[in-house]
């Protein structure tokens, strides 16, 4: 939302609208005034209108009550002035003055009442017809009281005539006086009517003030909030794009801005939270990568150590039967008779063999188990394939199958050239043992970029993979027994990784296996951390030895006849081995040689190859032992094995630096296994030192004579 | 009236916008009054009416200027209700309860001890009103009442005077207390001293015009009268009285010098600044009363509480044909 849309000014809010609030309390006050003037209008003209016809009805009542007496007196007084002559005496002189006061008081009332003319006229005459009445009534009472009768009577008609017109004035006083009431009555009705029409008008006003404020509160406010109300409902479903149109009232403006502005907020976090929880999924999915790699590594080390002291450990004895089985042969062929000849062959012949397949074994765990310092860089990827390509490519043939490699893009991957060569190697050796059965099959290998990668894949059509999710494991294998270690494909998984790339093992929709390699053509991020980490970790073997050939994870290559029997071409320097285990003089010119091994039947071995010298052997069981020895003994070379109980040769050599530095350039470690980090330090430095066991008797001799010369 | 019009107008010069209107009106019936003091409301800027000349005609008008809040001042006037008509009523002359107990003390004073009187009167609010204020104060023991007589004096013609003097002749009185007004004491007089001698005859205020409008015959020698004032017991009124004579060649008696009074009394009010009969009571209610008495020709002029003027009555006798009042 802009700002100009979300952040109106206030000046720009009041310009909008008036106020809600002030707009429904103005429409209330004035429809609450009105329904008040209305109602008290109608108060005022029903209590006026009742007030005056309360007064004229008690008026008119007063005035009744006054006209009775008086006429109720006027009568007493004729019928007592009539009276007079039938008496003959003026009996009723004293009532008739008392009525006559009483008529006079009466119409005396009348003097200060608020009268019309005409009433006042028909007063006045009244108290004139009383006045005569009275008058008549005088005279009437004298002309009888002086016989003059018929006077008298003419003076009692005349009271007559005055009874009747002042009873005559009384009527039409009392007939104004009722037309005045009645008159009352009609401005009564009309007060009514005007109060049922004011009445009316109030409850119109009242129901047009009630639609109008209806009208505004749905409008102004219930519409309002029903559009936000199924706007936040859209919000709860995860619409949030939706928005609400924002009303001039200052309130629900200020609502429907922020209600807006929430949305657009909450559709920013979510976006946000997405993103986030894209990369928190990636990175959880990194994590466990890592996790897994963890494992995998934390795995091969546990069984690189494991495989470290096995190759040890079986090291000694495979070197005991190969040299004992060379001696043996040697011995045999001295004798060159037929039963020598036989045994040779049919016997020794197969210990050498799988003495040597046992070598190779160990080799190949000694190798799985090392992590050798790569001198990582930017190979040529199409030179690898080349170099592979022209190793493979007879066998591949041999077999009736083609290896196809297309054209491969010049770039650099980065890697370690000898254990690319390793990787590439394995791969094709595992292609080919798998699609040897079949025949006829074509193993296409091609490269393609991938942005700052490569990938090189390799794409038989071979029978396919049982568990593609499992053949990167160590000793996984589907190979027969002996044919396989199940360890090559694990080493190319580990150097991929160690790479900064990695593998891919599937089966292809058409049949046949693919293993995709990713190189990265760049350093990994962590090239550096890499770079420093120690050279050697958990207990991990490095040698001099190159890596091409080495992890061969295919069947092992036989050796050839001329290798195991290279021993019986030594020489010129064949004498018979002096055992001695005690100090002896003998010949000064042959070679004193101190062998010191832990184990009886090297120690053995060396003495009869050693035999072969004519050197004078001085054999020691630990380190002790070899230290009295060189110190009462003069020793030309000293064969020492490095692991032992108690001390080690390491130890040894170390006394020996300090003690007999002479025989430093003559001291050749005889061993399986260089594990130990000094140890590691000192064959990168001085290579020579070391004779790797199990060995060939002919390169024993050679070492120890050359260093003897 | 129009002699104090005029000389005030002299005097002080002309009152602008000012509006007036004489009628001759002398009913002694209310009927023609209520339609004279109809038309006066009816005028705007009607402030004032010096009237009506009687008791019935005052008191029935009386109402309608108070309500329309017009300044009323009746110049003979004595009914005692006239004091409760309305604080717009005013009157020249002290009510019939005053009257009433000076007419009787003139009785003692004139009447032979014994004599028997006859008291006639119109039975009107004037006569019944005296009748009723002059009763209380008479001795009976000294001069009994021997005829109590009403008659009736809305038309001249209702008079009977040979039954009025009948019945004087059969009560046997000669001393007539005459509470009625001029014209049918003259109808009687004739007839009644014929029959009755010696005759005495003491009537009350309304005989006081009798000059004015009959000619005094010889049987008014002797007739004695209440007066509101001695027209000639002061410089002011002597020379009243010589003003009035050279203005309308006629003898003022009592009633034309209050009416006198009273409309300078009014114009002096006026000339005060009262432009409205709220104005005018006022100003008349004040006089004497925070204000210094209006110094009229018939001596300072105050009001009581009730409108009715401070002052006594006078009896004045008629002389011998040719004599002035």
């Amino acid at each position: 939302m802009s700002r100009k849309a979300g952040h109106a000014s206030p000046a720009s809010e009041r310009r909008r609208g008036v106020d809600l609030g002030t707009q429904v309390v103005g429409v209330g006050a004035l429809a609450t005034l009105l329904v008040l003037i209305g109602f008290g209008a109608l108060a005022w003209a029903n209590v006026d209108a009742r007030y005056e016809l309360q007064e004229a009805t008690a008026l008119l009542i007063e005035e009744e009550r006054v006209s009775n007496r008086i006429a109720h007196a006027v009568i007493r007084q004729a019928a007592n002035a009539s009276a007079l002559g039938e008496r003959g005496s003026p009996l009723g002189e004293a009532e008739f003055a008392a009525a006559s006061q009483e008529v006079y008081e009466l119409l005396r009332e009348y003097l200060f009442r608020d009268l019309s003319p005409r009433e006042r006229l028909l007063v006045e005459r009244m108290g004139e017809d009383h006045q005569r009445l009275e008058v008549e009534a005088a005279r009437a009472s004298n002309l009888f009281d002086r016989g003059e009768y018929a006077q008298a009577d003419r003076a009692r008609d005349q009271m007559v005539v005055h009874v009747l017109s002042l009873l005559e004035a009384m009527d039409e006083f009392l007939d104004i006086h009722e037309e005045g009431l009645n008159a009352l009555a009609r401005e009564q009705d009309a007060a009514f009517r005007l109060i049922y029409l004011i009445g009316g008008a109030v409850a119109l006003l009242f129901l047009s003030g009630t639609i109008l404020l209806f009208w505004l509160f749905r409008t102004r406010i219930a519409r309002p909030l029903q559009v936000l109300a199924a706007a936040t409902e859209k919000i709860g479903t995860g619409q949030l794009d939706v928005r609400v149109p924002e009303p001039p009232e200052p309130e629900l403006h200020t609502l429907a801005t922020g209600f807006n502005r929430m949305a657009e907020n909450l559709k920013r976090a979510t976006a946000a939270l997405e993103h986030r929880n894209e990369e928190l999924s990636t990175a959880l999915d990194q994590v466990s990568e890592a996790q897994a790699e963890l494992i995998q590594a934390e795995k091969l080390t546990a069984m690189g150590r494991m495989t470290a002291g096995l190759a040890h450990e079986l090291n000694n004895p495979l070197a005991s039967i190969v040299g004992f089985s060379q001696l043996l042969a040697e011995h045999l062929e001295k004798q060159g008779d037929d039963v020598g000849d036989e045994v040779q062959e049919e016997i020794l012949g197969p210990i050498l063999r799988e003495a040597s397949r046992a070598q190779h074994l160990v080799l190949s765990f000694l190798n799985f188990a090392r992590r050798p310092e790569a001198a990582m860089g930017a190979v040529p990827l199409a030179q690898v394939i080349g170099v592979v390509q022209a190793l493979r490519d007879p066998a591949f043939r041999q077999k009736g199958l083609t290896l196809v490699v297309e054209e491969i893009p010049e770039c650099d991957v980065w890697a370690e050239a000898q254990m690319l060569q390793g990787v590439v190697l394995n791969v094709v050796n595992n292609a080919l043992d798998a699609m040897a059965p079949v025949g006829e099959g074509r193993l296409v290998v091609s490269a393609r970029l991938m942005g700052d990668d490569v990938d090189l894949r390799f794409d038989d059509d071979g029978p396919g993979i049982e568990q593609p999710d499992r053949v990167l494991e160590p000793f996984y294998t589907t190979k027969p027994v002996g044919q396989g270690t199940g360890l090559g494909l694990a080493l190319v998984h580990r150097f991929m990784t160690l790479f900064g790339g990695s593998v891919q093992v599937e089966n292809r929709p058409t049949g046949g296996a693919r293993v995709t390699l990713r190189f990265r053509t760049t350093p990994p991020p962590d090239h550096e951390s890499r770079a420093e980490q120690p050279r050697l970790r958990g207990g991990a073997l490095l040698t001099a030895a190159g890596y091409l050939g080495a992890p061969s994870a295919g069947p092992l290559p036989t050796p050839p006849a001329s290798h195991w029997r290279i021993g019986a071409e030594v020489r010129g320097r064949a004498a018979p081995v002096t055992v001695s285990q005690s100090v002896e003089r003998a010949d000064p010119s042959r070679p004193r040689i101190l062998v010191v091994e832990d184990e009886a039947t090297l120690r053995l071995l060396h003495e009869r190859i050693l035999g072969r010298l004519d050197a004078l052997v001085f054999l020691a069981a630990e380190g002790a032992e070899a230290r009295r020895i060189l110190s009462e003994e003069e020793v030309d070379l000293v064969l020492s094995d490095i692991k032992m109980p108690g001390e080690s040769g390491l130890d040894l050599y170390r006394w020996v630096e300090s003690e007999k530095p002479e025989l430093l350039d003559r001291f050749l470690f005889v061993t399986g296994d260089v594990s130990d980090p000094e140890l590691v330090a000192l064959a990168e430095r001085r290579p020579e030192l070391f004779l790797r066991k199990p060995f060939e008797v002919e390169d024993y001799v050679a070492r120890v004579a050359d260093l003897l010369d | 009236m129009r002699l104090a019009l005029a000389e005030d107008d002299a005097e002080n010069g002309p009152i602008a916008g000012l509006d007036t209107l004489l009628i001759l009106e002398v009913s002694n019936r209310a009927g023609p009054s209520l339609v004279v003091a109809q038309e006066m409301v009816d005028r705007p800027g009607m402030v004032a009416v010096v009237g009506h000349a009687n008791s019935t005609s005052s008191l029935a008008t009386s109402q309608v200027y108070n309500r329309h809040r017009v300044v009323q001042v009746a110049p003979t006037s004595t009914a005692p209700l006239f004091s409760e008509a309305g604080p717009y009523s005013f009157r020249m002359v002290p009510p019939d309860h005053v009257q009433g107990r000076f007419l009787a003390e003139k009785v003692a004073e004139l009447a032979p001890e014994g004599a028997r009187l006859a008291l006639y009167y119109v039975n009107d609010d004037y006569g019944r009103a005296l009748r009723t204020a002059v009763l209380p104060h008479l001795q009976p023991d000294r001069h009994p009442v021997v005829l109590d007589l009403p008659h009736s004096e809305g038309d001249v013609h209702e008079v009977n005077p040979e039954e009025l003097t009948a019945a004087l002749v059969a009560s046997g009185a000669h001393f007539v207390l005459w509470l009625g007004r001029v014209p049918a004491l003259a109808t009687f007089l004739p007839r009644a001293t014929s029959r009755v001698a010696p005759l005495t005859v003491l009537a009350g205020d309304a005989v006081s015009r009798a000059h004015l409008l009959f000619p005094l015959e010889g049987w008014w020698h002797g007739v004695s009268y209440t007066d509101f004032l001695d027209i000639t017991a002061t410089p002011e009124l002597r020379d009243f009285r010589r003003r009035f004579q050279h203005s309308f060649d006629a003898d003022p008696g009592g009633p034309e010098a209050l009416v006198y009074d009273a409309t300078r009394a009014i114009l002096a009010a006026i000339r005060g600044g009262a432009r409205t009969g709220e104005e005018v009571r006022r100003s008349l209610s004040r006089l004497g009363a925070g204000a210094p008495p209006y110094p009229g020709i018939t001596g300072p002029l105050t009001f009581d509480e009730h409108g009715d003027v401070v002052r006594d009555y006078v009896v004045r006798t008629i002389g011998p044909p040719g004599d002035a009042p």
